[in-house]
């Protein structure tokens, strides 16, 4: 049994991710997979008088539910048993974290299609990742 | 599950990355049927690396895990012939060290590992 996580965010480029699992679990491996959202921790200017701290916390936990959503239905439907870490944080530090946690063999990441400038800055988490991860870390176009 | 063999592509540079990306692809292999291809590729313009002993030594670890892989040597830019190679193969995944043996040429990512994920036309592992 192969244990992967995969970070998702909900968007295309974690779906690429979540197609790429379940195309080989459909493979014939046998694979479990951990979906990991990671929410950026929650800024003053997001809290006051109209969006106290339990509101800004219900919006993370709705925007977390939709990204497993869509993922868990791909997943499922190719027969690989899914579970959900939810955190908040730093995304790379985080998604690091829970990949050990769960003793992963490998992180999945989706990576957008990044110019030569946007990958020497090296602001993407998938560029993070790769870079501090113990864990083996594959990417998907 | 009688699905075809995975076929994974291992870059082999001969650093200790890169013989972290040949055991994930033996973890690989112990799941599911999988064919192995490690491949050295020689930098143009680079002073020879001794490839028979870069390319022996992750070939030796397949064989001592009980795997089976061909082993092959090509000319050029590595990224490139990494991506035109998987392509050839119909490679499922290709799998790369993130250090490679030259820190200068190691900028953030490995330059090899960023231009290789361009030109890829399969998701690309690494291991570090």
């Amino acid at each position: 049994m192969l244990k992967v996580l995969i970070a998702t965010d909900g968007s295309d480029n974690a779906m690429r991710a979540v197609r790429h699992v379940a195309a080989l679990a459909s493979r014939g491996i046998a694979i479990e997979a951990v979906l990991c959202n990671v929410q950026p921790p929650v800024m003053s200017g997001e809290v006051g008088v109209v969006a106290p701290i339990e509101v800004a916390e219900r919006r993370r936990t709705l925007a977390a539910a939709a990204a497993f959503m869509s993922a868990c239905a791909v997943l499922e439907a190719a027969g690989v048993a899914v579970h959900r870490h939810e955190a908040t944080g730093d995304a790379a530090e985080e998604i690091i974290a829970a990949a050990l946690e769960h003793r992963c063999d490998s992180i999945v990441m989706g990576r957008r299609g990044l110019g030569a400038i946007a990958s020497l800055v090296g602001g993407s988490v998938s560029s993070q990742v790769m870079r501090r991860s113990p864990l083996p870390v594959t990417l998907v176009k | 599950m009688s699905a075809a063999a995975l076929v994974l592509l291992v870059g082999i540079d001969g650093s200790e990355a890169s013989m972290h990306a040949v055991r994930h692809a033996l973890r690989l292999s112990r799941e599911t049927r999988c064919r192995l291809h490690l491949c050295h590729v020689q930098p143009d313009g680079e002073p020879r690396s001794p490839q028979g002993d870069v390319l022996r030594a992750a070939r030796e670890a397949v064989l001592a895990a009980g795997g089976e892989a061909e082993a092959e040597v090509m000319h050029g830019d590595p990224a490139h012939e990494l991506a035109r190679h998987a392509r050839e193969i119909g490679a499922d995944l290709i799998l790369l060290g993130t250090r490679g043996l030259n820190p200068a040429k190691q900028l953030l990512l490995g330059s090899v590992v960023r231009r290789t994920l361009e030109l890829a036309h399969c998701p690309v592992v690494t291991a570090r």
